[in-house]
């Protein structure tokens, strides 16, 4: 006993420090980090959720992490969060109304063609985050320099733009120093030279770039610009992706930390008015019933993309409302030409089997219509030659299976990317009604493969469920003919884009779209199943802030000046 | 002792580099890579082969695997864990964060679930085969039986929900100023969710092992030499009867990193648990190494402290050489 109470080591003392250690440990880590350097302080904790007056604190929830992306808003992929949010820190040249009916103006006030010219005038005043003018060397940097850059991922951007503004294509393989088309000849008002006179397909492919300031990421050298030594995207590794994302838009950037918070505070020098918000706190959730039990106690105020299952339940809360999606995608099977598909009758067979809407009555939960074209947004309405094809008749559909000579032996492979348990009654109602006209299916699961599958032809599958976008204009529509690894360019198809993407007059442009749609619906490259559904809840504490949720390119579908959140 | 702790630390490196082999190979082996998941499908239509190659050559997944683990672990032994290639950071950094965020609820779970496991099994071990005891019996059973998220979601019902005591989630509250209370009151419920099963297990084996004790003879003297009955239970019998609990104990700190994947998923806590998870989904290999890497050393570390905690409760347990 004395050995042990002569140690250093002794079992009291080890006893006590473990105590100490441990709850030590627990309060350095529970200790607040500290505020980043130059935040400003910080109102009371009474004030922070909610008051009386206009303001307070809005918290915004959203099924996925933030590690997805960073601040450089320069990718704009649909699903992301800057899809829903680019708003907040960034403008476009164009907005488009949310019933996609009316391009409006942003940071270009107008905007006039003449010929293969586009000239927009840019509105004066506006100021970035940093206090900095914004100057048409922006929009000639952001178009000109950035998008194209060879060294900049080329995934999203670029291809957007090849082949419309003149020398873009040049500039982006690395054959020529810069971008031709596009000249900025005063600091309001930039000019697009275009190989074609495109219209309202131009105004949609300004759509997916946010405007970016040339005073901040100019000074990082454009050979650092790509990737680097640990594989990163060096544009991305910059303080400018990680912290600032200074833009034009009403809401600065004030605290980042992935995967956790995303706080925004209100930019005062907005050139569309201050901002009635205090604060706004974008909040990933990866568990979406987490986000719906964070809705159901009032700490999450707009939650989008909410569980299809928790419906019934949102719609049993008093204290929010739903909002239901609105937009040009929808879930779809893309059909494989190259093999057991290439009739068209074949495929027609298949779109008439289908109860669409009883899909979307039993699996949807009546929160989407289903497919009625495959172009049906906008100002484009629906063709009702080309709804026909989407109406549920299994006789007529039996009778074209039999007429384009179907196997009824042959069992249709369906290929996706996993077998989610989400999306699995789904998948059975698909079977069952394919099975009902006589065509025998089996799954065809990818998995991680997925990407290299799909990219890397021959397919073990048939056809592909995956989502699917119509495009705001007709020019969108190209991709539905021209996908090599679905089959064969359709060469009429895509005259008829060609032709389409031309026409100025409105009306000839209606009943060209809905020409487009019929002949679609008649090939069935795609069978169109329904709207991506979109369930989102936005609690009644939202004031003043007409939330117009959609699955598509708009830079916002919130009054972001006006909404505020009531006590 | 202290030759014996040199050589215990020691001994963790070749278990260190046996763990990050394994590892290495088994996420290198598995199908896909970082390039297929960071992809969006809408943007399929863009993309070529050369696109794909391109990607992989620049994120260095064209070269073998043991090359790919050679290059890694000299980076590793000079402290650069490499970039993570879906959070665009230093590896160190992204998990440095995790770790910071899920600490605080494992260090709550494991003081919870270690006083009130050992404080209940001393109970009921004191009373056994009553009324109390089979209540607790009960509970013990409960809480080894019902999975950790589904008491989970029972709290955010009744505490956060109904009761409005404490937050559904998260780590701090949107637009509140960081301060401990709110920072503890996220960690609470987690923390709870953590402890749940571990409390259960840990009573058991208090319980059973402090049984065995109380029947010895020792028990016997002690009392006969007029020891009042709490120093003979206290430091008697439990006592004697650590050892199989401290055992437990230097186990609690893996199964926490493997329960916290589930309770952070249903809390969104940005712990450990759910960044690993993103990190093997996004085939993120250097962020997944160091993950690996740094809960290995925890976890060989806490063993590490049992061993030691051995010679505390047990005076006749010496590490010295012989």
């Amino acid at each position: 006993m004395q050995r042990f109470e002569s140690n250093d080591f002794s079992r009291r003392n080890f006893l006590k420090g473990s105590v100490i250690a441990a709850a030590g440990g627990l309060l350095a880590a529970c200790a607040p980090a500290a505020a980043p350097a130059g935040e400003a302080p910080a109102a009371d904790e009474g004030d922070a959720m909610a008051s009386d007056r206009m303001g307070g604190t809005l918290v915004f929830g959203y099924p996925q992490k933030t590690s997805y992306q960073d601040l450089l808003a320069m990718e704009h992929n649909a699903g992301n969060r800057r899809y829903y949010l680019v708003g907040l820190t960034h403008n476009c040249l164009v907005n488009i109304s949310t019933d996609y009916t009316t391009w409006l103006p942003e940071l270009a006030e107008n905007w006039e063609f003449d010929g293969n010219d586009a000239t927009f005038n840019l509105r004066q005043g506006v100021k970035w985050h940093d206090g900095e003018p914004f100057t048409s060397a922006d929009v000639e940097f952001t178009i000109g320099r950035l998008v194209g850059h060879p060294n900049v991922n080329q995934w999203n951007g670029v291809r957007h733009f090849k082949g419309i503004i003149e020398g873009m294509t040049e500039f982006s393989e690395g054959e020529a120093d810069a971008v031709t088309g596009i000249s900025a000849p005063d600091d309001h008002t930039i000019v697009f030279h275009m190989t074609n006179p495109y219209r309202a397909a131009f105004l949609e492919k300004l759509l997916n770039f946010p405007i970016m300031p040339k005073h901040l990421l100019s000074q990082y050298p454009e050979e650092q610009w790509g990737i680097d030594e640990q594989g990163q995207q060096g544009l991305k590794n910059t303080p400018y992706a990680k912290e600032q994302g200074i833009g034009t838009g009403p809401f600065k950037v004030s605290n980042y930390i992935p995967d956790q918070i995303v706080e925004y505070e209100p930019f005062d020098d907005y050139w569309g008015g201050k901002p009635q918000l205090d604060k706004l706190a974008f909040v990933p959730y990866t568990d979406q019933l987490a986000m719906a039990a964070a809705v159901e106690k009032g700490e999450c105020h707009i939650a989008i993309r909410t569980p299809q299952s928790e419906y019934e339940r949102f719609q049993g809360m008093d204290h929010v409302d739903i909002v239901l999606n609105h937009g040009p995608s929808a879930f779809a099977w893309y059909h494989n030409l190259r093999y057991v598909l290439n009739d068209k009758r074949v495929r027609q067979g298949l779109s008439l089997a289908l109860d669409r809407e009883q899909i979307a009555k039993d699996f949807f939960f009546g929160t989407v219509e289903g497919a009625k074209a495959p172009l049906w947004y906008g100002d484009y309405g629906i063709s009702p030659d080309s709804a026909q094809w989407y109406e549920y008749n299994p006789e007529r559909a039996r009778q074209l299976l039999e007429e384009g000579g179907w196997d009824f032996d042959y069992t249709f492979r369906l290929g996706m990317s996993s077998l989610s348990p989400t999306y699995e009654p789904l998948y059975a109602i698909l079977r069952e009604m394919w099975d009902a006209v006589g065509v025998k299916t089996e799954f065809h699961v990818m998995a991680a493969e997925y990407t290299n599958i799909l990219n890397n032809p021959p397919h073990d599958f048939d056809t592909l469920f995956s989502g699917y976008g119509w495009g705001l204009t007709p020019g969108g529509f190209i991709h539905n003919f021209t996908d090599p690894r679905w089959g064969d360019v359709d060469e009429e198809g895509v005259a008829m884009v060609d032709e389409l993407i031309l026409i100025e007059d409105p009306e000839e442009l209606r009943e060209g779209a809905l020409r487009l749609q019929e002949y679609a619906a008649d090939l069935q490259r795609h069978c169109v199943i329904a709207q991506v559904p979109g369930i989102h809840v936005v609690s009644k504490q939202v004031q003043n802030g007409t939330v117009v949720p959609v699955y598509g390119p708009r830079t916002s579908w919130i009054d972001w000046v006006n909404v505020y959140v009531s006590a | 002792m202290s030759t014996y702790v040199l050589r215990r630390i020691l001994l963790v490196f070749p278990l260190l580099l046996g763990a990050t082999i394994i590892n290495y190979t088994i996420f290198a082996l598995s199908p896909g890579d970082p390039v297929s998941a960071m992809i969006d499908p809408f943007e399929l239509s863009a993309m070529t082969e050369e696109d794909l190659q391109e990607a992989r050559e620049a994120l260095g997944l064209n070269r073998p695997i043991p090359v790919r683990y050679l290059l890694w672990l000299g980076e590793a032994i000079r402290g650069n864990l490499g970039y993570s290639i879906w959070f665009n950071t230093p590896v160190f950094e992204v998990m440095l964060r995790a770790l910071g965020n899920s600490m605080p609820v494992m260090i709550f779970a494991i003081l919870v679930s270690t006083i009130a496991g050992i404080t209940l099994g001393i109970i009921s071990a004191l009373k056994p085969y009553s009324f109390l005891d089979s209540i607790l019996t009960t509970f013990a059973f409960a809480g080894v039986a019902v999975p950790g998220f589904f008491f989970a979601l029972l709290l955010i019902y009744a505490v956060a929900i109904r009761l409005d005591l404490l937050p559904t989630g998260g780590v701090t509250t949107p637009g509140l100023d960081p301060s401990f209370k709110d920072r503890f009151a996220h960690i609470i419920l987690p923390g709870f969710a953590l402890a749940y099963e571990s409390t259960g297990s840990l009573l058991r084996y208090t319980r059973s092992s402090l049984l065995e004790v109380l029947s010895l003879d020792y028990m016997t003297t002690a009392r006969a030499k007029g020891l009042v009955e709490r120093v003979v239970i206290l430091r008697h019998g439990l006592r004697n009867a650590l050892l199989p609990i401290i055992t437990i104990l230097g186990l609690r700190l893996p199964s926490m990193f493997g329960g916290a994947v589930l309770i952070e998923t249903v809390f969104n806590y940005p712990g450990v648990g759910l960044t690993l998870v993103q990190a093997v989904n996004m085939r993120d290999y250097p962020l997944m190494m160091g993950g690996v890497l740094i809960t290995a050393i925890l976890v060989l570390l806490s063993n590490l402290l049992a061993d030691l905690l051995y010679t505390v409760a047990d005076p006749r347990i010496r590490y010295e050489e012989s």
